[in-house]
Protein backbone atom coordinates (compact mmCIF):
# COMPACT_ATOMS: atom_id res chain seq x y z
CA UNK A 1 0.00 0.00 0.00
CA UNK A 2 2.83 2.35 1.06
CA UNK A 3 4.77 1.50 -2.08
CA UNK A 4 1.73 2.33 -4.20
CA UNK A 5 1.34 5.74 -2.50
CA UNK A 6 5.03 6.43 -3.06
CA UNK A 7 4.63 5.70 -6.76
CA UNK A 8 1.56 7.93 -6.91
CA UNK A 9 3.37 10.85 -5.24
CA UNK A 10 6.22 10.40 -7.70
CA UNK A 11 3.74 10.67 -10.55
CA UNK A 12 2.30 13.79 -9.02
CA UNK A 13 5.74 15.40 -8.82
CA UNK A 14 6.44 14.48 -12.44
CA UNK A 15 3.09 15.91 -13.56
CA UNK A 16 3.63 19.13 -11.58
CA UNK A 17 7.14 19.50 -13.02
CA UNK A 18 5.79 18.91 -16.50
CA UNK A 19 3.05 21.53 -16.00
CA UNK A 20 5.60 24.07 -14.66
CA UNK A 21 7.91 23.45 -17.63
CA UNK A 22 5.01 23.73 -20.05
CA UNK A 23 3.91 27.02 -18.45
CA UNK A 24 7.47 28.38 -18.57
CA UNK A 25 7.63 27.46 -22.24
CA UNK A 26 4.38 29.29 -22.91
CA UNK A 27 5.54 32.32 -20.94
CA UNK A 28 8.81 32.35 -22.84
CA UNK A 29 6.71 32.89 -25.96
CA UNK A 30 4.24 35.37 -24.46
CA UNK A 31 6.61 37.47 -22.34
CA UNK A 32 8.49 38.87 -25.27
CA UNK A 33 8.70 42.44 -26.54
CA UNK A 34 8.80 41.27 -30.14
CA UNK A 35 5.56 39.28 -29.93
CA UNK A 36 2.76 41.00 -31.80
CA UNK A 37 -0.59 40.85 -30.03
CA UNK A 38 -3.37 39.01 -31.86
CA UNK A 39 -6.35 40.88 -33.35
CA UNK A 40 -8.57 39.92 -30.39
CA UNK A 41 -5.96 41.21 -27.92
CA UNK A 42 -5.67 44.46 -29.90
CA UNK A 43 -9.44 45.03 -29.92
CA UNK A 44 -9.69 44.23 -26.20
CA UNK A 45 -6.77 46.53 -25.39
CA UNK A 46 -8.24 49.37 -27.44
CA UNK A 47 -11.60 49.01 -25.71
CA UNK A 48 -10.10 48.94 -22.20
CA UNK A 49 -7.85 51.91 -22.98
CA UNK A 50 -10.85 53.82 -24.30
CA UNK A 51 -12.64 53.28 -20.97
CA UNK A 52 -9.42 54.14 -19.15
CA UNK A 53 -9.23 57.47 -21.00
CA UNK A 54 -12.79 58.34 -19.91
CA UNK A 55 -12.27 57.18 -16.32
CA UNK A 56 -9.01 59.05 -15.89
CA UNK A 57 -10.06 62.27 -17.64
CA UNK A 58 -11.33 64.08 -14.46
CA UNK A 59 -8.08 63.31 -12.64
CA UNK A 60 -6.00 64.37 -15.62
CA UNK A 61 -8.06 67.54 -15.89
CA UNK A 62 -7.36 68.55 -12.28
CA UNK A 63 -3.66 67.69 -12.41
CA UNK A 64 -3.49 69.37 -15.81
CA UNK A 65 -4.68 72.62 -14.27
CA UNK A 66 -1.91 72.46 -11.65
CA UNK A 67 0.69 71.70 -14.32
CA UNK A 68 -0.67 74.52 -16.48
CA UNK A 69 -0.20 76.99 -13.68
CA UNK A 70 3.36 75.88 -13.06
CA UNK A 71 4.06 75.97 -16.78
CA UNK A 72 2.73 79.52 -17.05
CA UNK A 73 5.14 80.69 -14.35
CA UNK A 74 8.00 78.91 -16.08
CA UNK A 75 7.08 80.38 -19.48
CA UNK A 76 7.06 83.87 -17.99
CA UNK A 77 10.54 83.36 -16.57
CA UNK A 78 11.75 81.95 -19.90
CA UNK A 79 10.15 84.85 -21.74
CA UNK A 80 12.10 87.31 -19.66
CA UNK A 81 15.34 85.45 -20.42
CA UNK A 82 14.52 85.22 -24.14
CA UNK A 83 13.70 88.89 -24.27
CA UNK A 84 17.28 89.61 -23.31
CA UNK A 85 18.62 87.21 -25.97
CA UNK A 86 16.27 88.27 -28.80
CA UNK A 87 19.00 90.17 -30.63
CA UNK A 88 20.79 86.89 -31.42
CA UNK A 89 17.70 85.28 -33.00
CA UNK A 90 17.92 87.18 -36.29
CA UNK A 91 21.47 86.02 -36.90
CA UNK A 92 20.62 82.43 -35.93
CA UNK A 93 17.66 82.42 -38.35
CA UNK A 94 19.82 83.69 -41.16
CA UNK A 95 22.44 81.07 -40.43
CA UNK A 96 19.78 78.36 -40.27
CA UNK A 97 18.42 79.38 -43.68
CA UNK A 98 21.89 79.32 -45.12
CA UNK A 99 22.54 75.84 -43.68
CA UNK A 100 19.22 74.55 -45.02
CA UNK A 101 19.98 75.68 -48.56
CA UNK A 102 23.49 74.25 -48.24
CA UNK A 103 22.03 70.90 -47.13
CA UNK A 104 19.60 70.85 -50.07
CA UNK A 105 22.47 71.60 -52.44
CA UNK A 106 24.65 68.84 -50.98
CA UNK A 107 21.77 66.37 -51.12
CA UNK A 108 21.20 67.07 -54.79
CA UNK A 109 24.94 66.78 -55.43
CA UNK A 110 25.12 63.39 -53.67
CA UNK A 111 21.79 62.28 -55.12
CA UNK A 112 20.48 61.53 -51.62
CA UNK A 113 16.76 61.06 -51.15
CA UNK A 114 16.82 61.05 -47.41
CA UNK A 115 19.16 61.99 -44.58
CA UNK A 116 19.36 60.39 -41.18
CA UNK A 117 17.72 63.35 -39.49
CA UNK A 118 14.54 63.37 -41.57
CA UNK A 119 11.25 62.22 -40.07
CA UNK A 120 7.61 63.26 -39.66
CA UNK A 121 6.25 64.11 -36.26
CA UNK A 122 3.16 62.82 -34.54
CA UNK A 123 2.19 63.99 -31.08
CA UNK A 124 0.59 61.59 -28.61
CA UNK A 125 -0.61 61.50 -25.02
CA UNK A 126 0.47 58.85 -22.53
CA UNK A 127 -2.60 56.84 -21.53
CA UNK A 128 -0.87 54.68 -18.97
CA UNK A 129 2.52 53.56 -17.88
CA UNK A 130 3.12 49.87 -17.44
CA UNK A 131 2.66 49.53 -13.75
CA UNK A 132 4.72 46.45 -13.25
CA UNK A 133 8.12 48.03 -13.05
CA UNK A 134 10.06 45.27 -14.74
CA UNK A 135 8.90 46.19 -18.24
CA UNK A 136 9.35 49.99 -18.40
CA UNK A 137 6.78 50.64 -21.09
CA UNK A 138 4.23 53.35 -21.85
CA UNK A 139 0.95 53.08 -23.71
CA UNK A 140 0.17 56.06 -25.94
CA UNK A 141 -3.05 57.07 -27.68
CA UNK A 142 -1.88 56.75 -31.29
CA UNK A 143 -1.82 53.50 -33.21
CA UNK A 144 -1.86 51.88 -36.63
CA UNK A 145 -4.71 54.14 -37.77
CA UNK A 146 -2.38 57.11 -37.28
CA UNK A 147 0.43 55.44 -39.18
CA UNK A 148 2.43 54.30 -36.17
CA UNK A 149 4.57 51.22 -36.72
CA UNK A 150 6.92 49.19 -34.52
CA UNK A 151 10.53 50.44 -34.18
CA UNK A 152 9.60 54.12 -34.57
CA UNK A 153 11.51 56.44 -32.24
CA UNK A 154 9.65 58.30 -29.50
CA UNK A 155 10.88 61.60 -28.12
CA UNK A 156 9.90 64.39 -25.73
CA UNK A 157 11.05 68.03 -26.07
CA UNK A 158 13.96 67.15 -23.77
CA UNK A 159 15.21 64.17 -25.76
CA UNK A 160 14.65 60.62 -26.89
CA UNK A 161 12.87 58.19 -24.56
CA UNK A 162 12.41 54.93 -26.42
CA UNK A 163 10.83 53.11 -29.34
CA UNK A 164 7.45 51.70 -30.33
CA UNK A 165 7.29 47.94 -29.83
CA UNK A 166 3.62 47.07 -30.33
CA UNK A 167 0.76 48.76 -32.10
CA UNK A 168 -2.98 48.21 -32.07
CA UNK A 169 -5.52 50.19 -34.08
CA UNK A 170 -5.71 53.15 -31.72
CA UNK A 171 -2.84 52.66 -29.24
CA UNK A 172 0.84 51.79 -29.17
CA UNK A 173 3.26 50.47 -26.60
CA UNK A 174 6.56 52.31 -26.17
CA UNK A 175 9.55 50.61 -24.61
CA UNK A 176 11.58 53.09 -22.59
CA UNK A 177 15.35 53.29 -22.75
CA UNK A 178 15.43 52.68 -19.00
CA UNK A 179 14.98 49.02 -19.87
CA UNK A 180 17.99 48.86 -22.18
CA UNK A 181 19.86 45.64 -21.48
CA UNK A 182 23.15 44.40 -22.80
CA UNK A 183 21.63 42.59 -25.77
CA UNK A 184 20.05 45.77 -27.18
CA UNK A 185 22.65 48.38 -28.14
CA UNK A 186 22.07 51.90 -29.49
CA UNK A 187 24.58 53.77 -31.61
CA UNK A 188 25.44 57.18 -30.08
CA UNK A 189 28.04 59.93 -30.38
CA UNK A 190 29.49 62.35 -27.85
CA UNK A 191 30.00 65.95 -28.90
CA UNK A 192 33.55 66.81 -27.81
CA UNK A 193 35.62 69.91 -28.53
CA UNK A 194 37.61 67.96 -31.15
CA UNK A 195 34.68 66.36 -32.96
CA UNK A 196 32.51 63.36 -32.26
CA UNK A 197 33.38 60.27 -30.26
CA UNK A 198 31.29 57.28 -31.32
CA UNK A 199 30.10 54.52 -29.04
CA UNK A 200 27.36 52.05 -28.22
CA UNK A 201 24.92 52.65 -25.44
CA UNK A 202 24.85 49.25 -23.86
CA UNK A 203 22.58 49.55 -20.82
CA UNK A 204 20.74 51.71 -18.34
CA UNK A 205 22.02 51.52 -14.79
CA UNK A 206 18.79 51.68 -12.81
CA UNK A 207 20.44 52.13 -9.42
CA UNK A 208 22.40 55.21 -10.55
CA UNK A 209 19.86 56.44 -13.08
CA UNK A 210 22.41 56.72 -15.91
CA UNK A 211 23.02 55.25 -19.36
CA UNK A 212 26.27 53.36 -19.83
CA UNK A 213 28.43 53.68 -22.97
CA UNK A 214 31.19 51.10 -22.90
CA UNK A 215 34.37 50.39 -24.81
CA UNK A 216 35.36 53.85 -26.09
CA UNK A 217 38.90 53.48 -27.40
CA UNK A 218 39.34 56.94 -28.97
CA UNK A 219 41.66 59.32 -27.14
CA UNK A 220 39.61 62.49 -27.51
CA UNK A 221 38.97 64.18 -24.21
CA UNK A 222 35.46 63.65 -22.86
CA UNK A 223 34.35 66.14 -20.25
CA UNK A 224 31.44 66.22 -17.86
CA UNK A 225 28.36 67.92 -19.34
CA UNK A 226 29.12 67.11 -22.99
CA UNK A 227 26.04 66.19 -25.01
CA UNK A 228 25.33 62.63 -26.14
CA UNK A 229 23.16 62.27 -29.25
CA UNK A 230 21.98 59.49 -31.55
CA UNK A 231 23.99 58.76 -34.70
CA UNK A 232 21.12 57.62 -36.91
CA UNK A 233 22.96 54.39 -37.64
CA UNK A 234 21.07 51.17 -37.18
CA UNK A 235 18.00 52.50 -38.98
CA UNK A 236 15.84 52.87 -35.85
CA UNK A 237 16.55 56.27 -34.39
CA UNK A 238 17.12 59.40 -36.50
CA UNK A 239 20.40 61.23 -36.04
CA UNK A 240 20.95 64.18 -33.77
CA UNK A 241 18.43 63.48 -31.01
CA UNK A 242 19.62 64.31 -27.53
CA UNK A 243 20.00 61.42 -25.09
CA UNK A 244 21.65 63.21 -22.20
CA UNK A 245 24.92 64.65 -20.98
CA UNK A 246 28.11 63.05 -19.73
CA UNK A 247 28.11 62.59 -15.98
CA UNK A 248 31.24 60.56 -15.37
CA UNK A 249 34.04 58.90 -17.33
CA UNK A 250 35.96 55.88 -16.03
CA UNK A 251 38.79 53.80 -17.47
CA UNK A 252 39.02 50.01 -17.52
CA UNK A 253 41.67 48.05 -15.58
CA UNK A 254 44.13 48.10 -18.49
CA UNK A 255 43.67 51.79 -19.24
CA UNK A 256 42.65 50.94 -22.80
CA UNK A 257 38.95 51.68 -23.05
CA UNK A 258 36.70 54.15 -21.31
CA UNK A 259 33.20 53.81 -19.93
CA UNK A 260 30.99 56.89 -20.07
CA UNK A 261 28.03 57.37 -17.75
CA UNK A 262 25.36 59.58 -19.24
CA UNK A 263 22.69 61.41 -17.31
CA UNK A 264 19.40 61.24 -19.30
CA UNK A 265 18.00 64.58 -20.40
CA UNK A 266 14.48 63.28 -19.81
CA UNK A 267 12.86 62.73 -16.45
CA UNK A 268 11.45 59.23 -16.97
CA UNK A 269 9.18 59.50 -13.94
CA UNK A 270 6.96 62.19 -15.41
CA UNK A 271 6.23 61.67 -19.09
CA UNK A 272 2.77 62.83 -20.10
CA UNK A 273 3.11 63.82 -23.76
CA UNK A 274 5.40 62.38 -26.41
CA UNK A 275 6.23 62.77 -30.09
CA UNK A 276 6.58 59.82 -32.44
CA UNK A 277 9.13 60.21 -35.22
CA UNK A 278 7.56 58.59 -38.25
CA UNK A 279 10.04 57.32 -40.80
CA UNK B 1 -21.06 42.68 -7.63
CA UNK B 2 -19.54 45.03 -5.03
CA UNK B 3 -16.30 43.05 -5.11
CA UNK B 4 -16.04 43.17 -8.88
CA UNK B 5 -16.66 46.90 -8.80
CA UNK B 6 -13.87 47.41 -6.24
CA UNK B 7 -11.44 45.43 -8.37
CA UNK B 8 -12.43 47.28 -11.56
CA UNK B 9 -12.05 50.68 -9.86
CA UNK B 10 -8.62 49.60 -8.56
CA UNK B 11 -7.73 48.31 -12.02
CA UNK B 12 -8.35 51.72 -13.63
CA UNK B 13 -7.01 53.67 -10.66
CA UNK B 14 -3.71 51.82 -10.95
CA UNK B 15 -3.46 52.75 -14.62
CA UNK B 16 -4.38 56.38 -13.93
CA UNK B 17 -1.85 56.85 -11.17
CA UNK B 18 0.89 55.04 -13.06
CA UNK B 19 1.80 58.15 -15.03
CA UNK B 20 2.18 60.34 -11.96
CA UNK B 21 5.31 60.38 -9.94
CA UNK B 22 4.49 59.74 -6.29
CA UNK B 23 7.72 60.44 -4.36
CA UNK B 24 8.72 57.98 -1.62
CA UNK B 25 5.53 55.95 -1.97
CA UNK B 26 6.69 53.63 -4.72
CA UNK B 27 4.89 51.61 -7.36
CA UNK B 28 1.19 50.87 -7.25
CA UNK B 29 -0.24 47.35 -7.35
CA UNK B 30 -3.82 48.37 -6.59
CA UNK B 31 -5.43 45.61 -8.65
CA UNK B 32 -3.54 42.90 -6.82
CA UNK B 33 -4.30 44.47 -3.41
CA UNK B 34 -8.02 44.64 -4.28
CA UNK B 35 -8.03 41.03 -5.48
CA UNK B 36 -6.40 39.86 -2.27
CA UNK B 37 -8.83 41.82 -0.11
CA UNK B 38 -11.72 40.22 -2.00
CA UNK B 39 -10.77 36.85 -0.58
CA UNK B 40 -12.41 37.84 2.73
CA UNK B 41 -15.78 38.00 0.96
CA UNK B 42 -15.56 35.20 -1.53
CA UNK B 43 -17.32 32.10 -0.35
CA UNK B 44 -16.17 29.66 -3.00
CA UNK B 45 -12.42 29.13 -3.06
CA UNK B 46 -12.45 27.70 -6.57
CA UNK B 47 -14.46 30.65 -7.93
CA UNK B 48 -12.03 33.03 -6.26
CA UNK B 49 -9.08 31.46 -8.10
CA UNK B 50 -10.96 31.69 -11.40
CA UNK B 51 -11.61 35.36 -10.62
CA UNK B 52 -7.89 35.96 -9.89
CA UNK B 53 -6.96 34.30 -13.17
CA UNK B 54 -9.50 36.31 -15.20
CA UNK B 55 -8.44 39.67 -13.72
CA UNK B 56 -4.82 38.70 -14.38
CA UNK B 57 -5.70 37.92 -17.97
CA UNK B 58 -7.42 41.29 -18.36
CA UNK B 59 -4.36 42.96 -16.83
CA UNK B 60 -2.12 41.15 -19.30
CA UNK B 61 -4.17 42.12 -22.33
CA UNK B 62 -4.78 45.73 -21.29
CA UNK B 63 -1.52 46.88 -19.77
CA UNK B 64 1.38 44.53 -20.28
CA UNK B 65 0.98 42.51 -23.51
CA UNK B 66 2.26 39.50 -21.61
CA UNK B 67 -0.52 36.97 -21.99
CA UNK B 68 -0.80 34.42 -19.13
CA UNK B 69 1.98 36.00 -17.07
CA UNK B 70 -0.12 38.04 -14.65
CA UNK B 71 -2.93 35.51 -14.82
CA UNK B 72 -0.59 32.90 -13.34
CA UNK B 73 0.98 35.41 -10.95
CA UNK B 74 -2.35 36.67 -9.59
CA UNK B 75 -3.55 33.10 -9.26
CA UNK B 76 -0.41 32.04 -7.38
CA UNK B 77 -0.50 35.14 -5.14
CA UNK B 78 -4.20 34.55 -4.41
CA UNK B 79 -3.34 30.96 -3.48
CA UNK B 80 -0.51 32.16 -1.23
CA UNK B 81 -2.82 34.74 0.40
CA UNK B 82 -5.45 32.05 1.01
CA UNK B 83 -2.90 29.87 2.81
CA UNK B 84 -1.62 32.81 4.87
CA UNK B 85 -4.99 34.07 6.10
CA UNK B 86 -5.70 30.64 7.49
CA UNK B 87 -2.69 31.10 9.76
CA UNK B 88 -3.33 34.67 10.92
CA UNK B 89 -6.27 36.21 12.78
CA UNK B 90 -9.06 38.36 11.31
CA UNK B 91 -7.78 41.70 12.64
CA UNK B 92 -6.72 44.55 10.33
CA UNK B 93 -3.05 44.29 11.32
CA UNK B 94 -3.12 40.62 10.35
CA UNK B 95 -4.44 41.67 6.96
CA UNK B 96 -1.56 44.16 6.58
CA UNK B 97 0.99 41.51 7.56
CA UNK B 98 -0.56 39.00 5.17
CA UNK B 99 -0.58 41.63 2.45
CA UNK B 100 3.12 42.37 2.96
CA UNK B 101 3.99 38.67 2.76
CA UNK B 102 1.84 38.24 -0.35
CA UNK B 103 3.44 41.24 -2.06
CA UNK B 104 6.84 39.81 -1.17
CA UNK B 105 5.80 36.50 -2.73
CA UNK B 106 4.46 38.29 -5.83
CA UNK B 107 7.64 40.28 -6.38
CA UNK B 108 9.97 37.32 -5.89
CA UNK B 109 7.88 35.09 -8.14
CA UNK B 110 7.49 37.66 -10.92
CA UNK B 111 11.20 38.49 -11.02
CA UNK B 112 12.11 34.81 -10.78
CA UNK B 113 9.87 33.87 -13.71
CA UNK B 114 11.13 36.80 -15.81
CA UNK B 115 14.70 35.63 -15.26
CA UNK B 116 13.77 32.01 -16.05
CA UNK B 117 12.11 32.95 -19.34
CA UNK B 118 15.11 35.10 -20.27
CA UNK B 119 13.32 38.46 -20.22
CA UNK B 120 15.46 40.01 -17.49
CA UNK B 121 19.00 39.60 -16.27
CA UNK B 122 19.62 39.16 -12.56
CA UNK B 123 20.37 42.47 -10.89
CA UNK B 124 20.43 42.74 -7.11
CA UNK B 125 20.05 46.51 -6.94
CA UNK B 126 17.11 46.55 -9.33
CA UNK B 127 15.42 43.75 -7.45
CA UNK B 128 15.86 45.41 -4.05
CA UNK B 129 14.82 48.79 -5.43
CA UNK B 130 11.59 47.45 -6.93
CA UNK B 131 11.01 45.15 -3.98
CA UNK B 132 11.16 47.85 -1.29
CA UNK B 133 9.22 50.36 -3.35
CA UNK B 134 6.31 47.92 -3.62
CA UNK B 135 5.10 48.17 -0.06
CA UNK B 136 4.28 51.62 1.30
CA UNK B 137 1.76 52.82 -1.29
CA UNK B 138 0.07 49.43 -1.54
CA UNK B 139 -0.18 48.97 2.21
CA UNK B 140 -1.78 52.41 2.50
CA UNK B 141 -4.18 51.54 -0.31
CA UNK B 142 -4.96 48.16 1.25
CA UNK B 143 -5.56 49.78 4.62
CA UNK B 144 -7.93 52.39 3.12
CA UNK B 145 -9.77 49.71 1.16
CA UNK B 146 -10.03 47.55 4.27
CA UNK B 147 -11.47 50.53 6.15
CA UNK B 148 -14.01 51.28 3.42
CA UNK B 149 -15.34 47.77 2.92
CA UNK B 150 -14.83 46.43 6.46
CA UNK B 151 -15.08 42.66 6.27
CA UNK B 152 -18.00 42.19 8.69
CA UNK B 153 -18.85 38.76 7.55
CA UNK B 154 -15.96 36.36 7.64
CA UNK B 155 -16.73 33.75 5.07
CA UNK B 156 -13.59 31.68 4.94
CA UNK B 157 -13.78 28.01 5.72
CA UNK B 158 -11.11 27.64 8.35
Amino acid sequence: MKKRRKIESRYYIIIILFVILFLLGLLMYFVNDRRHPSKIEQVLQDSILFIQKIVSSPIHFITGKFDENQEKNKIYRDYKTLEQNSEQIESILAKNKELESELEELKSLLELNQTLVESDFLNATVVTRNMDTWYQTLIIDKGQKNGVKPNMAVVTPKGIIGEVIHTSNFNSTVKLFTSVEEDHKISVKIETENGYVYGLLSQYDQSRGVYVIEGIAENKEIKEGMHVITTGLGNTFPAGILLGSVKKVTKDHFDLARTVFVEPSVDFDSIRYVTILKK
Amino acid sequence: MKLILIVIVSFFLEATFSIYEIPFLGYSLFTLVAILLCRYYWEQEKQYYIFCFCIGLLYDVAWTNTLLFHSCLFLATGFCFQKLILIFSERWYSFILTLILSLFFYRVLSYGVLILVGYKNWNWTLFLQVFFSSFLLNIIYGWILYGIIKPHKYVLNK
